[in-house]
């Protein structure tokens, strides 16, 4: 998602949330046995001329149903034409798929030429 | 009577004493052709009197004076000598002679202040006054402005004009294409009764990327249509159009049940719309789409969503600013960027 430009930072952090102003420098505290179950993941969201550049985001797979799509239907849903019961992405829509290499944007799978889960659908 | 005299003279007695009759049965005429008598019912009414003159005027300050001197005279009894009586005795005379308040009275209300105008008339009609009155004219008929070009004399868009800063030509050339799409009529209930009236849903655009929705309300429909279709123009906002043929992406609004979704398309694939929603894209210079109403399709609530969607389409560079993207339309690369 932070790739894909819809967030502007993402970072593990304590029960406070980071400062935004001074996020390039921000480094987590170091893991403990003490800190761990307080540790969080901080996502900071984006605002474009008081809109919110994530504006709605679905889920694809859920723990009770994987969905998984091939490479030919990653380049059908991308073009926009419905494909693995997904409908086509429309304008500024990502979907993020878990391949064998890394967690990737559907279109960066398309230029990797791999297939994998769909995880969720993002847009604005 | 000489003409009638020398119609009968005319028909020869043989044949009015052979074929001529007197008629006996119930429904006779009341008359043997007795012009003598005028009988309302059957008869018109004699019209002795002149028609009214065409053009009358109101009497000058010199005429008037006149009129009252006329007047005067005409009351003052003829049959008194007045010569050598003192004032006084002239004065009981008059008072036994005239009756003044009368014609005071008559004078102020009855009398004309037109020229000639208290001749007897056939005519229950006043005399017209012609068209140029003086202090009249100009005072109820906005003023014809030159820079019209005489397209506007009636003073129908001189409002318009000044709302909008368009010209009389412009408005006209818009105005022409406007178009009343929803005609409902509807009802305020008063403890008078109903109180119904015509509500018109106007949208007006120039064919390029422009369109404008008015509504209004009135007991004339003409009145109503007229008034929506001059806010339509006043109302009418540039739309984002992609390739100036299609909507950018897939659009949805939704007002009260009506849903409707709007989907851009190729080239040539022409409108596939409502036939409100067909005007609507064909007054706003959209050529290729598709739209659908998967509930509800109320003419009103119809056009107004399909407004909101036109307005409501996202825009793909900010949602590339948005996420610090570079956008580029690659729909133009190939075939040497001939694309339709």
């Amino acid at each position: 998602m932070h790739r894909a430009g819809f967030i502007s930072f993402v970072t593990r952090g304590g029960k406070h949330p980071p400062d935004p102003a001074t996020i390039g420098t921000f480094e987590p505290e170091p893991l403990t046995t003490a800190n761990v179950a307080h540790q969080r993941l901080w996502v900071g969201l984006k605002y474009n001329n008081n809109e919110p550049v994530l504006r709605t985001m679905s889920p694809i797979t859920t723990p009770k149903r994987r969905v998984t799509a091939n490479l030919r239907a990653l380049e059908r849903l991308v073009r926009g034409f419905d494909a693995s019961y997904q409908k086509g992405l429309g304008i500024g829509e990502c979907m993020f798929v878990t391949t064998d290499r890394g967690t990737l944007e559907i279109r960066e799978a398309v230029e990797k030429k791999v297939g994998g889960l769909l995880l969720c659908r993002a847009g604005s | 009577m000489a003409a009638l005299e020398a119609g009968e003279a005319a028909i020869d007695p043989k044949d009015l004493t052979i074929q001529g009759r007197i008629r006996r049965d119930p429904y006779r005429p009341p008359y043997l052709d007795d012009f003598s008598r005028i009988l309302p019912i059957v008869d018109k009414q004699p019209r002795p009197h002149p028609p009214p003159e065409e053009k009358v005027k109101f009497m000058s300050e010199e005429e008037h004076a006149s009129d009252l001197e006329k007047l005067i005279e005409d009351l003052t009894p003829k049959d008194v000598n007045f010569e050598g009586l003192t004032e006084e005795q002239i004065e009981t005379v008059l008072n036994e002679k005239v009756d003044f308040d009368m014609a005071q009275a008559k004078y102020f209300e009855e009398h004309s202040t037109l020229v000639d105008n208290d001749k007897p008339s056939n005519s229950a009609l006043a005399p017209s006054l012609g068209k140029n009155l003086r202090g009249v004219t100009g005072l109820y008929k906005p003023p014809v402005d030159p820079e019209d070009q005489g397209l506007d004399n009636e003073g129908e868009f001189q409002d318009l004009k000044k709302k909008s800063g368009l010209s009389v030509k412009d408005i006209k050339a818009l105005h022409y294409h406007t178009k009343a799409l929803v005609i409902r009529l509807v009802t305020n209930q008063t403890r008078l009764g109903k109180v119904q009236r015509q509500w018109v849903l106007a949208i007006a655009g120039n064919g390029n990327g422009r369109i404008g929705m008015g509504e209004s309300k009135s007991v004339e429909i003409s009145v109503a249509t007229a008034k929506a279709k001059q806010l339509a123009i006043l109302n009418m906002q540039p739309i984002p159009r992609y390739e100036n043929r299609t909507i950018f992406g897939s659009v949805k609004a939704k007002v009260g049940a009506t849903i409707v979704h709007l989907e851009s398309r190729p080239p040539g694939f022409g409108l596939r719309a409502s036939h409100r929603l067909f005007e609507i894209f064909r007054l706003a210079g959209i050529h290729d789409i598709a739209a659908k109403m998967p509930r509800g399709r109320n003419p009103m609530n119809s056009v107004k969503a399909c407004m909101q969607a036109l307005m409501n389409q996202p825009d793909p560079n900010e949602i590339a600013i948005g996420r610090g993207k570079k956008l580029v339309d690659v729909r133009k690369v190939y075939y040497g960027g001939e694309v339709l």
